[in-house]
């Protein structure tokens, strides 16, 4: 009996003396552990936005943050999750203000993949084929063929989960990108125009100016008082075929979708259609319009001369 | 005195040696050794838990009930190697990111139990300090020579250190571009093990 109880008492006293011990230690390194993981953080947000001005702002713990330059909202960061090979892989991927990749990155220490197979995602040359990417374009070369990424050798499973996981990432948090619905806009454009004229556009100038057959297309801004104005409009032949434009409030860098815009908008979009661009000048406006169609015209105009007429010849 | 103290440094290298005759601890074994680094790394890790458990265990051996040691022994390792896991997060996370994985692998890692239960219980703090050192040496040689062989077969390359050094083409460049990807891979781990294991044990024969 006597040795039973003394049994009992000397494992309950390495337990208790055990569980003693290291709480003490865990409160001792606890702040400074965490301390070290949220410079470890910061420095990883860092490394997947590459300006050095910019401050990140937590939107969901540990998942979600949005980049501000000064007080301009110019990006997010997110982290992203998907099974890999043996283990989830976490890519931090730092995404500009109209949802392309700036870059990627993706810590190893919480990757389990084989070494010296999958765990090579985790390398710049593997994760550089991101930069300057789209979500359409996250795909590996194999799986469509609008991908960019090349997999692997032997590691196609780990290097499709992380395609995948940036992939998702984007698709999930583009409807809160700063500019999202202008980037909307400017594809959906440009996409139908492709399709109406049954041709593929060349880009020229990025995110500037594209030709197809004789039809020069540009994106000009224009401001007023109190708006943007983006303008996205068509050249050929020396004549206006369309012009679709997108005001955005500067304040919220939304849509602006009051009434009163929408008419605005519809209003300048029909007087501009069908133009020729010799007879811009004759125009008359209505007042409600006058002042902002007199600086699209001038726009135009300028625009004209200076990048598409020495194109045509 | 001297002579027990070098016999059983020596004994833990090679007549106790955990891996190639002993048989145990094999689990850490086989998932770290893919690169020479790793091997390393896992087991200058391992060597000093040896070393302290043993020592712990040693000093405490005559107060612990022979019934209850296995249980004893699992309470005392566990959360010795978790304090030095907090204890290196905290002020060497440097390190600590190095070791990443190998910290938490120690805890699991039977070798120590066995080492704990096999000598240090039985015998004097000194000695036991000896027979940890021992089997930490032993551990670590045969885990550097498995990390060589399946590091240099699979992936062309010898000790990389990720981030620091790219590592040695040792079977020249063309070698590292078409190695033998299944070195690396489990089934390589237990090939490596296995071949080691033989020739060891036919070198003991002899």
């Amino acid at each position: 009996m006597s040795q039973k109880i003394r049994e009992v008492s000397v494992l309950f006293l390495v337990g208790i003396t055990s569980a003693f011990l290291l709480s003490f230690v865990y409160k001792q390194t606890a702040p400074v552990i965490s301390k070290y993981k949220e410079e470890s953080l910061k420095k990883s947000l860092s490394e997947v936005f590459s300006d050095p001005s910019v401050r990140f702002e937590e939107i969901k713990a540990d998942t979600l943050w949005k980049v501000f330059k000064g007080k301009e909202y110019v990006g997010l960061i997110f982290k992203s999750e998907k099974k890999g090979y043996s283990g989830k892989i976490r890519p931090i991927v730092g995404v500009d203000s109209i949802g392309k990749i700036i870059r990627v990155k993706i810590p190893k220490e919480d990757l389990s993949e084989t070494p010296g197979l999958g765990m090579k995602i985790a390398e710049v040359a593997f994760l550089d084929q991101f930069k300057n990417l789209i979500a359409d374009e996250v795909f590996l070369k194999k799986d469509k063929k609008e991908g960019k990424i090349d997999a692997i050798t032997s590691a196609t499973i780990s290097s499709r989960a992380a395609t995948d996981a940036i992939r998702d990432g984007l698709k999930k948090y583009k409807e809160i990108l700063p500019r999202y619905e202008f980037k909307e806009f400017l594809k959906t454009s440009l996409e139908n125009l492709a399709q109406s004229s049954d041709s593929t556009l060349e880009e020229i100038t990025p995110d500037k100016l594209w030709k197809n057959l004789n039809n020069f297309i540009y994106l000009s801004k224009i401001e007023d008082s109190s708006f943007v104005f983006h303008l996205l409009t068509q050249i050929e032949n020396k004549r206006i075929n369309k012009i679709s434009i997108f005001i955005e409030n500067p304040q919220t860098e939304k849509e602006e979708t009051s009434e009163e815009s929408k008419a605005l908008k519809q209003a300048l979009e029909k007087k501009f259609e069908g133009v020729l661009l010799k007879n811009i000048h004759k125009l008359k406006f209505t007042s409600e319009i006058q002042g902002i169609a007199e600086k699209i015209r001038e726009e135009i105009r300028t625009t004209y001369v200076k990048h598409i007429k020495w194109r045509e010849k | 005195m001297e002579g027990e103290i070098k016999r059983t440094l020596i004994d833990g290298i090679i007549k106790n040696n955990l891996i190639l005759v002993l048989a145990i601890g094999l689990c850490p074994t086989l998932a770290v050794t893919t690169s020479a680094y790793n091997g390393l790394g896992m087991g200058l890790a391992a060597t000093f838990v040896f070393i302290l458990s043993n020592l712990l265990i040693s000093s405490l051996r005559k107060i612990i009930p022979g019934n209850l040691r296995i249980p004893i022994f699992i309470i005392i390792i566990a959360s010795f190697v978790t304090m030095i896991d907090y204890a290196l997060k905290a002020y060497l996370p440097p390190l600590s990111t190095q070791l990443g994985v190998f910290v938490p692998l120690i805890v699991v890692n039977c070798g120590i139990l066995g080492r704990a239960e096999g000598f240090a219980y039985k015998n004097p703090v000194h000695l036991s300090f000896m027979d940890g050192l021992g089997a930490g040496i032993g551990f670590t040689l045969v885990l550097f020579i498995m990390g060589t062989i399946r590091e240099i077969l699979g992936q062309g390359i010898w000790l990389n250190i990720p981030g620091i050094f790219p590592g040695i083409k040792a079977l020249g460049s063309s070698f590292a571009e078409s190695s033998i990807i299944l070195l690396i891979l489990p089934p390589g781990g237990f090939l490596t093990i296995a071949l080691l294991m033989g020739l060891f044990n036919y070198w003991r024969k002899k």
